[in-house]
C-alpha cells in the first residue's frame, strides 16, 4: 500500500513529499537529518516519527510513519493564521512562517491535520522549510538521508508518477486478481 | 462639531472597524478550522487540569514571556494587568455611580492601574530601545506606542479635569493625578482650552487603539489563550500524528 500526503489543487508550482510506509523502518534517520541541516532554526522537531503496533505476535500490524509539513496545496494552517504569518511561497508552492509575524496563537496547529507546526521555544511556530537553504533541484536533508527511500520530495507532478509507479508494483508483487481499475 | 458628538462618532467607528476585522481575521480563521473533517473531536479538551495548567500559564503568568525575556515579562505582565484592572474599575465605576463613598476608593485602583500600565509600556519602550536589533520586528511598536498615547493623554487630561472640578469627590482618591492636579495649580494656563484637546487626543487615540486591535499583533489577546487552550498539551500533536498513522495500519 502507497501512503502519499500529497494534495494540490491551485494553480501554482507545488513541491511536496511522498511517504511509503512499506519502505520506512522507523530508524528515525530523517529526524536527526532534519535537526541536523536546520541547526539553531529549529528549536523542536519538524519532522517526526511515529511508530504504531497493534495485535500481538504472530498476529501484529505495524506501521511507522514520517510527518513533517506536507506543504498543502489548500493548506488549512494559512487559512487559520490570524497574522498571516504562514504562506505559499510562488515559485514552490512551499509553505513557511514569517516569524515576525507570528504571535504563537498555535491556531495553525490547530487547523493542521498533520499536526506540523510546533511551538518554539521563542514562542513562534516552527514547521518543516523544505530545507529552504538548499536548492530546490537537490534532495532535501530527511530524504537525503533515509536509508529506504521511503521519503521523496519534488514538485507534484514527479510525485504523481511515483504514486502510479508503486501502486502498479504492489499490484504485481501482490498477484492478486480482479482488482485492477475493477475490469472483474 | 461638539466634543460628544466627534466622540460618539469616532467610537461608533472604532467599534464598527473592530468587529469587522475581528469577523475577517479570528471569526472566520476559527470557521475555518471548524470545517476540517474532525477537528471538532481534535479540539474536545479531554483533561481538565491541562487547561487550567494552560490558563495559568498562559493567559493569567504568561511565562512564555518569561522565557524570552524576563524584563519584557514584566512589562507585558504590567500592561495586561494595568489594562484589565482599569477596564474593571471603570465597569465599577459606571454602576457605583450612586454609592459617593465607594467612588474615591474605587478611584484609587484606576489610578493606580494606569501608572502600572505606564510603567509596564516604559518597561516595554526601554527593552525596545535596547534590542531593537533583535526586537523590530518582533514587537509591535506602533501598538505599544499607541497604548502610551491612550494613557499618558488620559491620565492628563483626568489631572485638567480634576484641577477644573476640584469639588468633586473623586480627586481625595487620585493618587498620581492629584499630584499632577496640585503642581498644574500653580500655572496659570488655559487649562479649560487644554483639558478639551487633551481628551480629543486621549479620545481619538483610543478609538485608533481599538480600531487596530484586529488588525495587530494585539489579537493575541483573544487568539493566544483560545488557541493554546485548544492544542493544550504537548499530547495534542501525537494524538493527531497517531491518528494518521493509525489509519494506516
Amino acid at each position: 500500500m502507497v501512503f502519499s500526503l500529497i494534495s494540490a489543487e491551485v494553480e501554482m508550482p507545488q513541491h511536496g513529499f511522498y511517504f511509503d510506509k512499506q519502505r520506512c523502518v522507523g530508524c528515525r534517520a530523517c529526524e536527526v537529518a532534519c535537526q541536523v541541516w536546520n541547526g539553531s532554526n529549529q528549536t523542536v522537531k519538524w519532522r517526526g516519527v511515529t511508530s504504531i503496533l497493534r495485535g500481538k505476535y504472530p498476529a501484529l500490524a505495524s506501521v511507522n510513519v514520517s510527518l513533517a509539513c506536507m506543504h498543502c496545496g489548500d493548506a488549512a494552517c494559512v487559512k487559520a493564521c490570524p497574522r498571516q504569518a504562514l504562506a505559499k511561497e510562488e515559485e514552490s508552492g512551499i509553505v513557511v512562517v514569517t516569524r515576525e509575524k507570528c504571535m504563537g496563537c498555535m491556531l495553525c496547529l490547530w487547523a493542521c491535520p498533520f499536526g506540523a507546526p510546533q511551538l518554539g521555544t521563542k514562542g513562534k511556530m516552527e514547521k518543516c522549510n523544505f530545507c529552504e537553504e538548499r536548492p530546490l533541484g537537490i534532495k532535501r536533508a530527511c530524504e537525503e538521508i533515509c536509508p529506504t527511500q521511503a521519503i521523496v520530495s519534488g514538485p507534484i507532478e514527479e510525485l504523481g508518477k511515483i504514486v502510479k509507479k508503486s501502486i502498479a508494483e504492489g499490484l504485481l508483487d501482490l498477484e492478486r486478481e480482479g482488482i485492477i481499475l475493477g475490469h472483474e | 462639531m461638539n466634543t460628544i458628538t466627534y466622540l460618539r462618532i469616532i467610537i461608533a467607528v472604532a467599534i464598527v472597524i473592530f468587529v469587522a476585522g475581528i469577523y475577517k481575521n479570528l471569526i472566520k480563521k476559527i470557521s475555518s478550522i471548524l470545517k476540517i473533517q474532525n477537528s471538532l473531536q481534535d479540539t474536545k479538551i479531554r483533561d481538565t487540569a491541562p487547561l487550567f495548567q494552560t490558563i495559568l500559564r498562559e493567559a493569567i503568568f504568561q511565562l512564555r514571556i518569561k522565557d524570552r525575556s524576563p524584563i519584557l515579562w514584566i512589562g507585558h505582565l504590567m500592561i495586561f494587568g494595568g489594562f484589565v484592572t482599569f477596564f474593571i474599575i471603570e465597569f465599577l465605576l459606571g454602576i457605583t455611580k450612586n454609592f459617593y463613598c465607594l467612588r474615591p476608593i474605587l478611584k484609587v485602583g484606576l489610578d493606580l492601574s494606569g501608572g502600572i500600565m505606564l510603567v509596564g509600556l516604559g518597561i516595554a519602550f526601554v527593552h525596545w530601545i535596547i534590542y531593537r536589533r533583535e526586537e523590530i520586528k518582533l514587537i509591535d511598536i506602533k501598538s505599544v506606542i499607541l497604548l502610551f498615547v491612550v494613557v499618558i493623554s488620559g491620565l492628563m487630561s483626568s489631572s485638567c479635569r480634576l484641577l477644573l472640578d476640584f469639588e468633586n469627590s473623586l480627586p481625595v482618591g487620585a493618587l498620581v493625578e492629584y499630584s499632577a492636579t496640585k503642581i498644574s495649580g500653580f500655572f496659570s494656563f488655559p487649562w479649560e482650552e487644554i483639558h478639551k484637546w487633551l481628551y480629543t487626543v486621549h479620545i481619538t487615540a483610543a478609538a485608533g487603539f481599538i480600531a487596530y486591535l484586529p488588525f495587530s499583533k494585539l489579537i493575541h489577546v483573544v487568539a493566544v489563550p483560545l488557541g493554546r487552550v485548544v492544542t493544550q498539551d504537548k499530547g495534542y500533536v501525537n494524538r493527531k500524528r497517531a491518528k494518521i498513522s493509525e489509519s494506516l495500519l
